[in-house]
C-alpha cells in the first residue's frame, strides 16, 4: 500500500474530493429490498420486545397493567393525599422542588405563628406551583394564604410537564386536555427505553425473589396500578419529608464529597445541553401563579435557591451567570405587574450558610435550612407574617 | 426537532417520505419538501421560519438580478448587497450578544460597572449553515459557476432541505442543482438500503458512542482544578472522540436522510484522526466548511499566490473567521487562530524540510495538536482552557491512583483506548462497500433499534449551537 501523501500542500492546492455517497452493490447476488426489510424488522422487533417487557412490568405505572407493584412513587400523589387529610387550613404554603422539601412548616410556625404545609415536590416546577396553589385554594377557599416559593434557577429550563403531574387526577384538572395528552404521550415514550428496561428488570427480579424493593429506601412507598398510594409515615402530615434518600445515602456513608461530583455532572449537562434559554411556557406558569396568588390577597415571597459553592463554581463558566441574570430580570420585570417579594439566595453567604451542610450540590441539610429560613423571614418584611 | 427524537423518527420522517414519493409533479414535490422543512425548523420556534424565508427570498432575487445584469459594476453591487445582507443577519443573531458582552466586560474592567443588559438572544437553529449556503449561491451565480435557480421553489427547497438545514453539510447549489431539477422518480431499493445504512451508522455514532462519552467528559471539564496529567488527557481525548462521533454521526444521518429523499450530499468527514498533517486534517474534518473557506475566503484573499508572508496572513485570516463562524466567543476565536498558527507553522516547516519522517509520527503530532486545540474549543472560557492545558502539560502533577479510579475509571479508559484504535484503523462509513448480506442487515437493524432505545432525554448535536 502506498504511504499516505504528506507532501506540502496548502488549502488552495488541496485535491481531496468530496465524494457522493456510495450506493449498495446488488450484483452478483443479493437483494437490496430484502436487506431493507430485514434491517427494519430487526430494528422494530428489538424495540417492540423491549417495549412489551416494559409494558408488562410497567415499573412507573404508565400503562396500568397492574401485574406487578410499581417501582416508583409519586410525591405529588402523597402531597395531594396529605392535603385531603389536613384538619387545619394551611396559611403558609411552601412551594418548590425537592430542594424545598426539607423546609419544616413546624419551624416556620414557631417563627411566624402560621400553620403551614410543604407542597414542594420532586422536580417541581412552575406548573406544579400552579396546580398546588389552585388545589389548596379549592380546599380551603376562605383561609388567607401566604406563600414561600423556593425557586430554582433551573425552574425555567425548557421541558414538557412531568407525566406524574398530569396523571394525578386532582392536579390534572388544572391543565388543558392537550397539555395532559402531551405529557402522557411522553410517559408512553418511556416504554421504548433501555433505562426503563433496566428498572423493569430490577422490579421483576425483586418481585420474583419476594424482595421489597423499597426496603433500603426508607422514604419510598409504592403506588398500586389502581392509583391508590400506600400512605407514607416518612412524610409528616404538614408535607415535610422527614427522611429521604439523601438521609439514607448519608447513613450509608455517602457524604457531600461523594455526592458532589454527581450533581456537578448532572447540572453541567443541564447547562451545556438542556438550558439554552428560558422557557416561555414555564414563564407563563410563573405569571399565572403569581396572578392567582395576588388575586387571593397574598404577597408571595420568591427565593432563588442556594447552591453549594463548588457546584456554583463549576456551573458559572457553563452559562449559569447568564441564566441567573435572565431569571432575575424576568422575575424583576414581573414585579411591575404583580406583588411579591424577591430574594436572591443563590450564594450561601446571603444567609450565612455553611458550604458543608449540604447533602449534595443543591439540597440543604437541616441546619442550613434553618439559617436560610431565618434570613428569609428577616428579609421578607410582613409578607410571611 | 432533533433527528434523535421519537417525533422525528416515527412521525415526521415517515409522513414526509410517504408524501414525497407519492407526489408526482416536481414543483409540488419541491413545494411540499420546503413546507415540511419549514415545519421541521419551526418546531424549535416558529419565528425561525420568517427569518429563513426573508433570507432565502432576498438571495434568490439577488441571484436573478446578478444573472440578468450585463454590467460588471451592477453585478458586483448586487453581490455585495447580498453578502452584506447575509452577514448582517448572521451578525445580528449570532454576534450581537457577544459584542455587547465584550463591551460590558471592558466597561466592568475599567470600573464603569455593567452598563449593558444580559441579552437573551436565541440563535436561530442552522442560521450559520444556511447563510453560508446562500452566500455560496450568490457568489457562484456571480462567478458563473452555476445558473440561477429555475424558480423560487427550487431555491427554497435547496436552502431549507431539512437533512442539512441545522448542521450541514454545507451543500452548495452547484452540488445539488441537477438533482433538484431532475428529481428521482422513485426510491430504489439500493438507494433506500444506502440511506438506511448511513442513517443507522450516524444514529449509532451519536447515541451509542458520543452520548455515552458526554457525561464523563463534561464531569472532567466541569472540575478543571481537579485534573492531573492523566485525567486532563482523558478529558481532552474523550472530547475529541465525542465531537467526532457526534458531528460525523449527524453528517451521516443527514446523508442517509438525503438518500431516502433521492438526493446525494457530499462527504463531510474522511477519518480526520488519520491525518498526517494539519492541512490534511482540514481536508478530512468538516470538509464542506473547509472547502467553503478555501473557495470563498482563502482564495479571494489571495490564497498562496503572493509572497510567503501574504500566504500566512491569508491563512490566519481564514482560520480566524472560521473560528468566529463556529461561535460567538473568545474560545472559538483563539481556537481558529491556533489552527491558523498550526497551518502556518506546518507550511514553514515543510518549506524548510523540517517535518519528521514516518506516517505514524506525523499522525501522532497532528492528533496531539488537534486535541490541544479542541480543549480551547470545548472549554467554557479561556481560563478553564488554560487550566486544562496546564494539567495536560503536567503542571498540576500526576493523578493519584485513587483519583484516577474515581475521576476516570477503568471503563472510560478502556472505551477511549478502544475508540482511538477504531478511529485510527477502521474504515469510515464511506469506505465500507455496501453489500446486501443478511448478517449486515441484522447487525445494522439491531444497532438502529438499540440506538433508538437510548432516546429518553433530548440530546442536541454539538454542532447545533453553531
Amino acid at each position: 500500500m502506498a504511504p499516505p501523501e504528506i507532501e506540502h500542500t496548502t488549502i488552495e492546492t488541496a485535491t481531496r474530493a468530496m465524494r457522493t455517497p456510495p450506493e449498495m452493490q446488488v450484483k452478483p447476488r443479493g437483494s437490496a429490498r430484502g436487506y431493507v426489510t430485514v434491517l427494519l424488522a430487526c430494528s422494530l422487533g428489538l424495540m417492540a420486545l423491549v417495549a412489551a417487557f416494559n409494558a408488562i412490568v410497567d415499573p412507573f405505572g404508565t400503562v396500568g397493567t397492574g401485574l406487578l407493584p410499581t417501582a416508583t412513587w409519586s410525591d405529588r400523589t402523597i402531597k395531594v393525599n396529605l392535603i385531603d387529610r389536613l384538619k387545619t387550613p394551611p396559611q403558609l404554603i411552601v412551594l418548590g422542588s425537592s430542594r424545598a422539601m426539607k423546609i419544616q412548616p413546624r419551624f416556620l410556625r414557631r417563627k411566624t405563628g402560621l400553620p403551614g404545609f410543604n407542597a414542594a415536590v420532586s422536580a417541581g416546577g412552575p406548573a406544579d406551583a400552579w396546580a398546588f396553589v389552585n388545589l389548596i385554594h379549592d380546599h380551603f377557599a376562605t383561609t388567607p394564604p401566604h406563600y414561600l416559593w423556593m425557586f430554582d434557577v433551573e425552574a425555567l429550563h425548557p421541558t414538557t410537564l412531568d407525566p406524574a403531574l398530569t396523571r394525578q387526577p386532582q392536579l390534572a384538572r388544572y391543565f388543558s386536555s392537550s397539555t395532559r395528552e402531551q405529557a402522557n404521550l411522553r410517559g408512553l415514550t418511556w416504554l421504548f427505553s433501555w433505562d426503563t428496561a433496566r428498572t423493569s428488570w430490577h422490579s421483576l427480579w425483586a418481585y420474583l425473589s419476594h424482595k421489597d424493593q423499597t426496603q433500603n429506601q426508607p422514604q419510598a412507598t409504592r403506588t398500586t396500578a389502581a392509583g391508590k398510594p400506600h400512605f407514607v409515615p416518612q412524610f409528616a402530615p404538614d408535607g415535610y419529608r422527614r427522611w429521604d434518600f439523601h438521609d439514607a445515602l448519608l447513613a450509608k456513608g455517602h457524604t457531600l464529597p461523594h455526592e458532589l461530583p454527581g450533581t456537578i455532572r448532572d447540572y453541567s449537562h443541564t447547562y451545556r445541553a438542556l438550558y439554552p434559554h428560558l422557557d416561555a411556557t414555564a414563564e407563563q406558569y410563573v405569571e399565572k401563579t403569581l396572578a392567582l396568588m395576588n388575586s387571593l390577597g397574598a404577597t408571595p415571597v420568591i427565593v432563588l435557591s442556594p447552591y453549594q459553592p463548588q457546584l456554583l463554581a463549576a456551573l458559572r463558566p457553563l452559562g449559569w451567570d447568564t441564566r441567573h441574570r435572565q431569571v432575575l430580570q424576568f422575575l424583576q420585570s414581573l414585579q411591575a405587574r404583580y406583588r411579591f417579594v424577591l430574594l436572591d439566595m443563590t450564594h450561601i453567604a446571603s444567609f450565612h450558610g455553611s458550604a458543608t451542610d449540604f447533602y449534595d450540590g443543591v439540597h440543604l441539610r437541616l441546619h442550613n435550612v434553618h439559617r436560610f429560613l431565618t434570613t428569609v423571614l428577616a428579609e421578607s418584611g410582613s409578607a410571611l407574617r | 426537532m432533533l433527528f434523535n427524537s421519537f417525533v422525528f423518527l416515527f412521525a415526521f420522517t415517515p409522513v414526509v417520505l410517504l408524501v414525497w414519493w407519492l407526489l408526482r409533479p416536481p414543483t409540488w414535490r419541491l413545494a411540499f419538501l420546503t413546507l415540511a422543512s419549514y415545519f421541521f425548523l419551526g418546531w424549535w420556534a416558529w419565528w425561525f421560519v420568517p427569518i429563513m424565508i426573508v433570507s432565502t427570498t432576498a438571495d434568490y432575487v439577488a441571484g436573478r438580478f446578478i444573472s440578468r445584469s450585463t454590467s460588471v459594476r451592477r453585478r458586483k453591487s448586487i453581490l455585495a448587497a447580498a453578502l452584506v445582507f447575509n452577514v448582517a443577519i448572521l451578525g445580528y443573531f449570532k454576534y450581537r450578544g457577544f459584542f455587547l458582552d465584550s463591551l460590558d466586560g471592558i466597561a466592568s474592567a475599567l470600573g464603569a460597572g455593567r452598563p449593558f443588559p444580559a441579552l437573551s438572544v436565541i440563535l436561530p437553529i442552522g442560521i450559520s449553515f444556511y447563510t453560508f449556503n446562500a452566500m455560496s449561491y450568490a457568489i457562484d451565480v456571480y462567478r458563473g459557476i452555476v445558473q440561477p435557480a429555475k424558480s423560487l421553489v427550487h431555491y427554497t427547497a435547496f436552502v431549507s432541505l431539512f437533512p442539512h438545514l441545522v448542521a450541514g453539510p454545507i451543500v452548495r447549489y452547484a452540488d445539488i442543482d441537477h438533482q433538484i431539477e431532475n428529481l428521482e422518480p422513485r426510491l430504489t431499493a439500493p438507494m433506500a438500503a444506502s440511506g438506511l445504512y448511513f442513517f443507522s451508522c450516524g444514529l449509532a455514532k451519536k447515541l451509542l458512542i458520543a452520548d455515552l462519552l458526554a457525561p464523563h467528559v463534561n464531569a472532567l471539564f466541569g472540575a478543571p482544578d481537579h485534573l492531573g496529567l492523566v485525567s486532563a488527557w482523558t478529558a481532552a481525548v474523550g472530547y475529541s472522540l465525542q465531537l467526532y462521533f457526534d458531528f460525523s454521526g449527524y453528517s451521516d444521518m443527514a446523508v442517509g436522510l438525503a438518500l431516502l429523499l433521492g438526493f446525494r450530499f457530499p462527504q463531510n468527514f474522511d477519518s480526520p484522526y488519520k491525518s498526517v498533517n494539519i492541512a490534511d486534517f482540514w481536508r478530512r474534518w468538516h470538509m464542506s466548511l473547509s472547502f467553503w473557506m478555501r473557495d470563498y475566503l482563502f482564495i479571494p484573499l489571495g490564497g498562496s499566490r503572493g509572497s510567503r508572508l501574504m500566504t500566512l496572513r491569508n491563512l490566519m485570516a481564514t482560520m480566524f473567521l472560521g473560528g468566529l463562524w463556529h461561535g460567538a466567543g473568545w474560545t472559538f476565536v483563539v481556537w481558529g487562530m491556533l489552527h491558523g498558527v498550526y497551518l502556518a507553522g506546518h507550511s514553514l516547516f515543510k518549506q524548510a524540510h523540517l517535518t519528521p519522517p514516518g506516517v505514524w509520527v506525523n499522525r501522532l503530532i497532528t492528533f496531539v495538536a488537534v486535541v490541544a486545540a479542541w480543549v480551547v474549543f470545548r472549554a467554557p472560557n479561556l481560563s478553564v482552557a488554560g487550566r486544562v492545558l496546564g494539567a495536560m502539560a503536567g503542571l498540576h502533577g500526576v493523578d493519584s491512583l485513587a483519583h484516577l479510579r474515581s475521576q476516570v475509571g477503568i471503563y472510560l479508559a478502556a472505551a477511549i483506548v478502544a475508540l482511538l484504535v477504531f478511529v485510527n484503523t477502521a474504515p469510515n462509513t464511506w469506505e465500507i462497500t455496501l453489500r446486501p448480506r443478511l448478517r449486515y442487515a441484522i447487525v445494522l437493524g439491531f444497532m438502529l433499534g438499540a440506538a433508538i432505545l437510548t432516546i429518553t432525554k433530548p440530546s442536541p448535536f454539538l454542532y447545533f449551537q453553531f
